[in-house]
């Protein structure tokens, strides 16, 4: 039996429970902080200019239209053409189309590192719905059995995945990386820092799964002790994968890992922006406010504070 | 090389051997067919940045005092500061952000690029090396970044003259053909970053090629066409093609001006009149035969169509679409059509949809449709035979893969063309002429040189490997090229490796063979005189 201890330990042991608490409390604020902040940032971004049509390269029959403005809304508004780019974007997210088609090993190993890591959130989605759980039930007698008792087939399922696959994904990467001159030369350090914590948290993840807690209950019980605003012992090894596990999180932000939500806006709201600017349109409206705004680059043939729409008209 | 030797001075970065050069088919697999660049010389060396590559394409004038390049520098780190403002940059800010702080530098662009593929793979063209040139002087010097935090992200790098002078170059080798933008899954924009860095020198430190500044949409603006044709040339020039299609076609055409109230404001690259007036002639032939309402315009601007704005400064694309607009509306037209010229085509079709509004939103639409409907729809009478002759299709960037103007110049050269053949890849799929971005009208010191040797040279090499089953210069071919700079670049490109004499490949419009195969013309419109 995995007994929940909240008074065992010593005071070392206790404050750094509390640490282990308390960074993660952090690290789920700040990656929901700093990636609303992104969204925020990209929804916020005022219109652009148009400079293609998308929509034609990113589908499997090209077709022709006129580049009349007031009927392109015609073909590339359709429901066809958006589900077109919806299905597009969907090989992309799902299966990796492109790197998959250019180089299959980088492919392979990208496309295991990804497994891990949805896998690892999803993991940890399910302990925290498990100890939530526990914890709204109110029983102060927590144990073991209790805490394991709901999806625990899942939650092992999903660590072997996580493990395994972040393990072989993320060696497989840095390996990769390290070899081939044309990434090592554009890789920073904090990629390869990023590898060597998901290799460490999945490698430790392996070692508690197989000797020391093979259900994760230890796992489930933190996240319980910290509903309850009580901390709960966790074990040495533990201690250093939930650790871990957070410095991850934390870590998240600074890469470009940010790219799955902000790739979004990038082909629907920049590449595959289709919108025409029809007379009284939203865009219409849109293009008003930003030729409205004052620039001042300064170039000789500038005149720094004019309105974009004065700059326009400006002859000399 | 590092990356950050960019800042480190040198006598040159890279050299361009031509072993290096990606291999040329049959004839010019012989390396001694093969034609070498032109070396600059040491007085255009000391007057301008050519450490890059040793090539000049700007042109930048080195500083003469500390105050002169300190100046430079204060300019530079100015203008990129704005370019993240929503005030000064609110045309390319969402893509811009997205793609310098999303690039997992996965290199998964690089086969796209033909600069970097023909050059051997030089580093400094690789696609995403200005990316991450421009990162890192962002990270240190307009976010400010702590040591640590450089070093962790690999931000570190030195500005200073020679960097910045050397990424202005740098901007300048890449075509902005965007197949590097095709083939991210991320959607990272890497051409959009070398146009973000002609914009700070153009739009902050003044600094442009003169042929795309000077003498290109300031002139335009003021003369009234980037070749310098001015209204009243532009008369003398309608009048010798009226005489030239009445001795060629053997009836007389009158080139309608300044008609108000027309359906179609013809707008031509001024390129043509000056360069391949069979071309605007082929037009007036065609529009004239299919009883198209249609008129030029003799106003200033009115009657060239390219707007170099869109390749290196937004308000000089903007100044340029406006009055272009302007002379639309003035006339009463119904609405715009631009003839064979790719960057015009994106420019004020797709990219001037957000710049102009009201009553300068004027309907505006490829001319390249109305041909296929023409000739489709068999409102000319044409005979195939005349064009039995080996022809290939270039697809300008602009129009095709950033447009998605794909099949109709196809439609009409499958029906008149018996011996059409497309070129691999082709389509949206397309490899850039290598004049793209305003390199087939930069003239400077050896940059045509360079166009020609490297950035041409992957479009070289599938124009003969689809002619090679006839390569004697003994059968005639033709690549058509529906595009005013591409069929300049390719004309320079042929002309280089002397390909008309070695191979017997000519270049010309998609208008000239529809009129080559109207029956009622007694000889045939093509000349087939290298010009």
């Amino acid at each position: 039996m995995f007994e929940a201890n909240t008074f065992s330990k010593s005071d070392l042991g206790l404050t750094m429970d509390i640490f282990l608490i308390l960074l993660t409390c952090f690290a789920y604020i700040f990656i929901l902080v700093a990636y609303s902040a992104k969204i925020v940032k990209y929804a916020r971004m005022p219109i652009h200019l148009r400079w293609e049509l998308f929509t034609a390269t990113k589908t499997e029959k090209k077709p022709y239209h006129h580049g009349l403005t007031a009927f392109e809304a015609q073909p590339f508004q359709s429901s066809r053409w958006r589900l077109s780019n919806v299905w597009s974007f969907l090989k992309e997210y799902l299966w990796f189309h492109s790197y998959l088609s250019h180089d299959k090993t980088y492919w392979c190993f990208l496309y295991i590192a990804h497994i891990g890591f949805v896998s690892l959130i999803i993991f940890q989605a399910v302990c925290i719905a498990t100890a939530l759980g526990t914890f709204l039930a109110h029983d102060q007698t927590i144990t073991a059995e209790r805490a394991t008792g709901s999806l625990v087939a899942l939650r092992i399922l999903l660590a072997i995945i996580s493990f395994a696959a972040g393990i072989i994904g993320n060696i497989g990467l840095m390996v990769y990386r390290i070899s081939h001159r044309d990434l090592r030369l554009y890789t920073p350090p904090l990629t390869f820092i990023g590898y060597c914590i998901s290799i460490c948290t999945c490698l430790i993840g392996f070692i508690l799964l197989l000797t020391n807690d093979p259900h994760f209950s230890g796992y489930v019980l933190f996240f319980v002790g910290m509903f309850q605003i009580k901390p709960i012992a966790v074990s040495g090894l533990l201690g250093l994968f939930i650790f871990l596990n957070m410095l991850h999180l934390i870590y998240l932000p600074f890469t470009p890992g940010f790219h799955y939500v902000t790739r979004f806006f990038a082909f629907f709201n920049v590449l595959w922006d289709t919108r025409p600017n029809q007379k009284g349109s939203p865009v219409e409206k849109a293009i008003g406010q930003v030729m409205g705004k004052k620039i001042t680059w300064s170039a000789p043939h500038i005149k720094s504070g004019q309105t974009w729409e004065q700059a326009a008209k400006h002859r000399s | 090389m590092r990356i950050e030797d960019i800042s480190k001075k040198s006598d040159q970065i890279i050299k361009i051997r031509q072993s290096d050069l990606l291999p040329l088919p049959y004839p010019y697999n012989n390396p001694e067919k093969d034609t070498a660049m032109r070396e600059l010389s040491s007085d255009q060396r000391e007057r301008y940045e050519a450490s890059l590559d040793g090539v000049i394409g700007v042109g930048i004038q080195r500083p003469s005092s500390k105050a002169e390049e300190e100046l430079f520098i204060h300019k530079f780190l100015s203008g990129l500061a704005k370019l993240f403002e929503k005030e000064n940059n609110w045309t390319f800010l969402h893509p811009l952000y997205h793609s310098l702080e999303y690039c997992v530098k996965c290199q998964i662009c690089n086969d796209s690029c033909p600069a970097y593929i023909a050059s051997g793979r030089k580093e400094i063209y690789r696609p995403t090396y200005r990316p991450e040139v421009l990162r890192r002087i962002v990270d240190k010097y307009i976010k400010k970044k702590n040591r640590a935090s450089l070093k962790l992200t690999g931000s570190d790098i030195e500005l200073n003259w020679t960097l910045i002078a050397r990424l202005g170059e740098l901007a300048y080798r890449c075509t902005l053909c965007r197949k590097c933008t095709q083939a991210c899954p991320l959607g990272i924009d890497n051409g959009l970053i070398s146009h973000e860095i002609r914009k700070v020198f153009s739009q902050e430190m003044g600094i442009a090629p003169k042929e795309l500044h000077e003498q290109g949409t300031v002139q335009q603006l003021k003369v009234g066409s980037s070749t310098g044709i001015n209204p009243r040339a532009l008369e003398n020039i309608i009048e010798f093609m009226e005489n030239d299609i009445e001795e060629k076609i053997g009836r007389k055409i009158k080139i309608p001006v300044d008609k108000k109230g027309a359906e179609i404001l013809l707008l031509h690259n001024a390129g043509e009149f000056m360069s391949w007036p069979e071309n605007t002639e082929a037009f007036a032939i065609i529009f004239d035969a299919a009883g198209i309402d249609w008129t030029l315009s003799s106003e200033t601007v009115g009657y060239d169509a390219v707007n170099y704005g869109v390749w290196y400064d937004d308000i000089q694309l903007a100044r340029v679409a406006t009055r272009q607009a302007e002379i639309a509306r003035n006339l009463g037209v119904k609405k715009i059509n631009v003839g064979e010229c790719g960057h015009a085509h994106k420019a004020m079709i797709v990219v001037a949809d957000r710049v102009l509004t009201g009553d300068l939103n004027i309907p505006r639409e490829s001319a390249l449709p109305i041909l296929r409907d023409i000739v489709v729809g068999d409102k000319i009478k044409l005979d195939s035979s005349r064009n039995n002759f080996p022809i290939t299709l270039h697809d300008p960037c602009n129009m095709v893969r950033l447009m998605g103007i794909v099949e109709p110049q196809r439609e009409i050269l499958k029906k008149i063309c018996p011996q059409f053949l497309e070129m691999e890849p082709h389509g949206v799929d397309n490899y850039c002429c290598g004049g793209g971005s305003g390199f087939a009208i930069m003239q400077s010191m050896n940059f045509p040189d360079w166009r020609s040797a490297v950035s041409g040279r992957i479009k070289l090499k599938q124009i003969l490997e689809v002619f090679q089953d006839t390569i004697s210069p003994d059968v005639k071919k033709y690549v058509c090229a529906p595009c005013s700079n591409c069929k300049g670049q390719i004309r320079d490109l042929l002309n280089y490796y002397n390909v008309w004499d070695e191979c017997g490949i000519f270049y010309g419009g998609l208008a000239e063979l529809i009129v080559n195969a109207m029956i009622d013309l007694e000889k045939p419109f093509i000349e087939w005189e290298w010009h």
